[in-house]
């Protein structure tokens, strides 16, 4: 390999030798082939893990519908009342929301596609951004309530999620600290 | 419980330092069924290992995470709460807080700090600046931990720490309280009144008014230009101790300058926000989009020429702002004649260098620089009266003087 044949790479042998070691340089890309392949590791998992079999909770990519990521809420046998109740909770809530963003962006799209076709109708070929500020204004307007009702409810059920998640947070800490002396 | 496994390859420095109990084994190969993020060139033999961040935190961190020559690959299902990279929690707080835009709070006040007609105090003036990032990290986080569901919509705010799971929410919440606190006490102990109550004024209306009306009505937009005018202010009370006409002027010309850049910021994101059910001029009135943005530019033209007038600056400040700004009002009428991916975002990028320049030469063209008043009248009055043993420093406010009276007074002997 061009390695043997390179002079020690002390400071008296780099100045000496420099037009050598420049004449054998090798580029990025050779010595990445050349180098041992290190093998990457890898974290986490390629698929949703059992919730019993796993000692955290797991989050996945992105769902392609409601653009929600999903959870895995992991327990076990001493789980307690509040955590259990938690862990329930959040399952409810994920559910929900995820379930009204899948109806909401499927809405979303087949109104889009709608409105695209309408105009194609009439004769406009390619619909420029002003044509669909029409559209848009109009889903957000036919909408409007619905948006309030989520809203109201995703701000309630959040801080439930967080209230409950502190209890639970004090029960484990002041159990940790009860179970050490 | 566990997968089955064919065929183990451990990553030897793996081994000694992972609980084995603890560790999820799969072994991902090529005839597995492949996701979209799972990397094209994966090995047969590689083994995907879970370390749950409460293990990577509390122990010794495996050396392949520390050690940065080894690839790290992260796989589709990561254990919830997890850093992404060896820097540590750090780098996730910055995340939570929006650390750039937060800087850019910090600066201003600075610039209305530095503004303000009285004498420089370095402590109050850390305290100060300090105090309002805090405050502005604490914000950022509680407008983060309500957000989720929408910014995951969003293609610009899906990779942010709560979406992906790397931070809890009550994590974050918890950061944001912390931080409030301390911020607020910074401002309140550390600088004065008018300033803590500006500074907590200002999270109430991000978090409580601005963050719920994104997504009831377009007056959202002036609101947070509310929000963004009032750090300024907050560091001209903190020098100065009150407010008046130069400071008005001062937030004026940010609270203007919040609709072009905010409206070129959302011309390009109409769809994401309409689907994800944002409220915003961009989507639902588009010519008042236009219109806003170049009306405000012109005020920020019209204020600055104002600004010697209120006796902030001197008169060059009119003429050396004159080429900056008819620069941006010129971008706006280009953005008002032809609204296009094109022009909105050359009006965002030139609002960012705007801002900064316009602080700068605000500063440069400062009318009086107020230095602290001659301490040596206060000393011959001490020494020439034994029996006076108080003599009130005449200049700065500084907060310390309510918590500390004796030491002040001591200290002015």
């Amino acid at each position: 390999m061009n390695r043997n044949s390179l002079p020690p790479r002390t400071i008296s042998s780099l100045l000496k030798h420099w037009s050598r070691r420049y004449a054998t340089e090798q580029t990025q890309a050779t010595h990445a082939q050349t180098r041992p392949k290190k093998s990457p590791v890898y974290v986490g998992l390629t698929q949703p893990p059992e919730a019993e079999s796993v000692s955290c909770d797991y989050i996945g990519p992105p769902d392609a519908k409601s653009n929600l990521r999903p959870y895995v809420r992991h327990y076990d046998e001493n789980e307690t009342e509040m955590a259990k109740k938690l862990r329930l909770l959040r399952i409810e809530v994920e559910k929900w929301n995820m379930d009204f963003w899948t109806k909401h962006n499927k809405r979303f799209y087949e109104e889009k596609d709608d409105f695209i076709r309408l105009h194609k109708l009439n004769g406009s070929e390619e619909l420029t951004a002003d044509q669909m500020s029409v559209f848009y204004k109009t889903f957000l307007d036919k909408n409007r309530r619905i948006h309030l009702m989520y809203n109201i409810s995703w701000y309630l059920k959040n801080f439930d999620m967080l209230t409950l998640a502190f209890a639970v947070h004090v029960q484990s800490t002041v159990n940790r600290f009860r179970r050490k002396p | 419980m566990f997968r089955r496994l064919s065929k183990l390859t451990i990553c030897d420095h793996l081994t000694t330092q992972i609980i084995p109990a603890q560790i999820n084994l799969i072994r991902c190969s090529a005839s597995a069924r492949p996701t979209d993020n799972c990397k094209s060139a994966v090995p047969l033999e590689a083994l995907s290992v879970a370390v749950p961040a409460h293990i990577l935190n509390n122990e010794q961190q495996p050396q392949a995470i520390r050690n940065p020559t080894k690839s790290l690959e992260f796989l589709p299902w990561m254990p919830s709460p997890y850093t992404s990279n060896a820097s540590g929690p750090l780098s996730q707080y910055k995340k939570l807080s929006k650390f750039r835009l937060t800087s850019l709070v910090v600066i201003t006040t600075m610039g209305g700090y530095a503004l303000a007609p009285a004498a420089f105090d370095l402590a109050t003036f850390a305290m100060c600046s300090l105090g309002t990032g805090l405050v502005s990290a604490a914000a950022n986080s509680i407008n983060q931990y309500h957000e989720v569901p929408f910014d995951s919509q969003m293609s610009r705010t899906k990779n942010r720490v709560l979406v992906t799971g790397q931070i809890t929410p009550l994590k974050a919440v918890g950061f944001a309280v912390v931080s409030a606190t301390t911020g607020l006490s910074m401002l309140y102990f550390g600088v004065n009144g008018l300033t803590a109550a500006l500074g907590a004024g200002n999270l109430f209306l991000y978090t409580s008014v601005y963050t719920p009306m994104k997504r009831m009505s377009i007056a959202n937009t002036w609101v947070g230009s509310i929000v963004g005018a009032i750090p300024p202010l907050m560091g001209w009370a903190g020098c100065a101790g009150s407010l008046d006409a130069g400071a008005m002027i001062l937030a004026g010309i940010l609270y203007a300058w919040q609709f072009p850049h905010f409206n070129a910021l959302s011309w390009n994101l109409r769809p994401d926000y309409s689907r994800a059910g944002y409220r915003m001029m961009a989507v639902t009135n588009p010519g008042l989009c236009r219109r806003t943005a170049l009306r405000y530019s012109v005020a920020i033209g019209a204020l600055s020429i104002l600004a010697p007038v209120a006796d902030v600056t001197n008169y060059w400040f009119a003429l050396e702002t004159l080429p900056l700004n008819a620069y941006f009002c010129y971008l706006a009428y280009k953005f008002h004649q032809k609204s296009d991916s094109g022009s909105s975002r050359k009006l965002f990028r030139f609002s960012l260098i705007h801002l900064p320049a316009l602080m700068l030469l605000f500063l440069a063209n400062k009318k009086h620089w107020y230095f602290k008043d001659d301490t040596e009248t206060n000393d011959e009055t001490v020494k020439s009266d034994k029996s006076l043993i108080s003599a009130l420093p005449k200049s700065t406010p500084s907060g310390l003087e309510k918590v500390l009276p004796v030491a002040v007074t001591e200290g002015s002997r």
